[in-house]
């Protein structure tokens, strides 16, 4: 036994999945490669559907089902669905909201980590155990409770309110992510920025934020697309068409234009599309960010 | 304008005292080293200077004015970091100019300091490199450059120089000297490494515990340690040390071994036991069968001198001899210490007698 895990240790080459024959390892590739296509397909197909549809004419859906290829390229659905809901009005929205959470949330998530792992301000882990409660619990309960603040503070139905909410929201995770990197900081590179006559301010602007660029980088896609997708808040807080979300606009459409599924599926398409742009936009400083939290 | 004076400074983490009224005062000028074992207080004393660190009791002035109250950047000090604590992001250029740049000091000016600096330690074709692209001994020579740029009254060194292999520690050591001699900036220099002590000081602070043992220049250390500590610490190789009894005009070590004291006699502490001490260079070779009888353990020639660890009176010391040795590990060899050389110690102060 002692002998086995000795000779394991002295020839890490050897272990037990490089030790399959070449051939056989070969089939094993072709196992996975087929394994990941299916996983591929599986997850393509939602947007397979909504492009399939998204431009095929309403008869042409009644006539061949939604899994046949458009017989001709139709964009009813799409300008259909663009107009019914003011799409641009939506998008705008979305873009504003998304945004704005994003850039906030990060400010205040980079804020609160500087107090609790740079300050270490006393009770910092216990603010931060209480920030957590925040996202553990369901929306469904904080819905109530926001809706009436918002209500009595006057600021129901504007963007304004969801903005607020989703800055506070989203910035939970990024202060607890960034308290625990601000946590280990070199403490010799603060002290020597104190030598050099910087204060608190200019630490954080000066030094901390350059060193954590890709980090916050990344939190702020995150805020962008997470804050792009919420549906229950901005449902229940903003019930003016022209204030509305373009999931908002998604989740009534069905509501409105009993089941129309070329717009459906247009609708769909064009929600899904800004993410996706976005992403292929920061999916550099993505990758890039999310190896970084360590500060040499 | 430069000089530091420390006077009682006390210091506690909590109810642990760690340091314990320390004063010294150092020179404008002067390159003053704080030596000790790790856990001394040596880099806690250096971070009170730099404001770094409250001052729990005792004050502590730089130029005539008295710091304890003021803020690092109000001190008129530069720091250099064991880990030199560059900022990742920064050019070399900015790294240096940054105080600079955070007391507004106008560009065109930054930009010539820098340069001037940079000249000084050779870093003139590296400005627009970042730190990740130089190496140890560069990165070593931009945190000397941002504390050069600012024209400090005191320059502060956390071990500088513990990050940097044994070749590069010998050159940037005479290089920190070289400039120290240069610009004549009062410089205080903390190191557990006795060599770089002796090597760079003007004078020496050789702390232990959170006290200061001795204070002097390196050779006056070396030549009248104060006490057992000073005398164990100084040095390389370290002082021979044998416990005994004082008699009239011999040390009677443990063993028995009678060894003469020559003129200076007993002084004054005949009875008492005492501690021995003799550096390695302090040994000659007696002709055979006179003086000393030790076993040799080891002989290690270097060609400019033989170093041999013997046995003598039940201890391994060590003695250094201008002769080459024919002789082998196992064989007797005869030696006659200096007894005009000796050092003595009472065995349970400590102190020097």
């Amino acid at each position: 036994m002692t002998d086995q895990v000795l000779s394991a240790l002295s020839a890490p080459g050897t272990s037990a999945g490089l030790n399959v024959p070449r051939h056989r390892r070969g089939v094993l590739r072709w196992w996975v490669l087929a394994l990941l296509i299916a996983f591929l397909a599986f997850m393509l197909a939602p947007i397979f559907l909504a492009l399939n549809n998204a431009l095929k004419s309403a008869a042409d859906y009644a006539t061949n089902g939604p899994l046949a290829l458009p017989t001709s390229l139709d964009f009813t659905g799409v300008v259909g669905f663009w107009d019914y809901v003011d799409f641009p009005k939506k998008l705008w929205n979305s873009l504003l909201l998304s945004a704005c959470a994003a850039l906030f949330g990060v400010a205040l998530s980079l804020f609160n980590a500087y107090a609790i792992g740079i300050g270490r301000i006393k009770g910092g882990r216990v603010m931060l155990v209480i920030l957590l409660l925040g996202i553990m619990i369901p929306q469904e309960s904080l819905v109530y409770p926001l809706y009436y603040i918002a209500k009595s503070v006057g600021i129901y139905d504007s963007l304004f309110s969801v903005i607020i909410i989703f800055t506070v929201l989203q910035s939970i995770f990024g202060t607890y992510l960034l308290s625990a990197v601000l946590t280990s900081f070199p403490r010799e590179i603060l002290e020597a920025a104190r030598v050099d006559g910087a204060n608190r301010w200019q630490i954080l602007w000066y030094v901390i934020t350059p060193i954590l660029r890709p980090t916050l980088a990344v939190l702020a896609t995150f805020y962008f697309i997470w804050t792009w997708n919420e549906f229950l808040i901005p449902l229940v807080l903003l019930i003016s068409n022209t204030n509305q979300t373009v999931s908002v606009a998604l989740g009534n459409l069905s509501g409105q234009y009993v089941s129309q599924p070329t717009i459906t599926a247009a609708a769909s398409l064009l929600g899904i599309l800004p993410t996706v742009i976005f992403f292929l936009i920061f999916q550099r400083t993505l990758t890039k960010g999310v190896v970084v939290g360590a500060v040499k | 304008m430069g000089a530091v004076t420390i006077s009682d400074v006390r210091k506690s983490f909590g109810t642990i005292e760690v340091l314990h009224g320390i004063s010294v005062d150092i020179a404008e000028g002067e390159f003053a080293v704080l030596v000790g074992p790790s856990g001394c207080g040596k880099s806690t004393l250096l971070r009170m200077i730099a404001g770094l660190e409250d001052i729990s009791s005792g004050e502590i002035s730089i130029g005539d004015r008295v710091v304890n109250q003021l803020a690092p950047k109000d001190r008129d000090i530069a720091m250099v970091f064991q880990s030199y604590a560059l900022y990742p992001h920064m050019t070399v250029a900015e790294n240096m100019g940054f105080s600079l740049k955070l007391a507004g000091v106008p560009k065109p000016e930054r930009r010539k300091r820098v340069e001037e600096a940079a000249a000084i330690l050779g870093l003139t074709d590296y400005l627009d490199r970042q730190p990740r692209q130089l190496s140890g001994g560069q990165r070593q020579r931009v945190a000397m450059g941002r504390a050069i740029v600012r024209k400090p009254a005191v320059f502060l060194f956390d071990e500088p120089l513990s990050n940097l292999d044994a070749k590069l520690r010998v050159q940037m050591r005479s290089e920190i000297k070289q400039n120290h001699q240069r610009l004549k900036t009062t410089t205080v220099y903390v190191t557990h490494d006795q060599i770089e002590a002796m090597t760079m000081a003007d004078r020496i602070v050789v702390m232990n515990a959170g006290r200061i043992e001795q204070i002097g220049s390196p050779l006056e250390l070396y030549d009248t340690p104060a006490n057992l500590f000073v005398a164990g610490f100084i040095g390389s190789p370290a002082m021979n040390l044998l416990t005994g009894v004082l008699e009239a005009d011999a040390f009677v070590a443990d063993g028995g071994t009678r060894i003469a004291l020559g003129s200076a006699g007993a002084r004054g502490a005949a009875g008492r036991k005492a501690v021995l001490g003799i550096r390695s260079e302090h040994f000659a070779l007696a002709p055979e069968g006179g003086g000393l009888q030790a076993r040799i353990l080891t002989i290690e020639p270097t060609g400019s001198e033989t170093q041999v660890v013997l046995t003598l009176a039940g201890r391994d010391i060590v003695a250094g001899f201008r002769e080459r040795i024919a002789a082998r590990p196992g064989d007797l060899l005869s030696i006659q210490p200096q007894a005009e050389s000796f050092h003595l110690f009472d065995a349970e102060t400590g102190a020097r007698l």
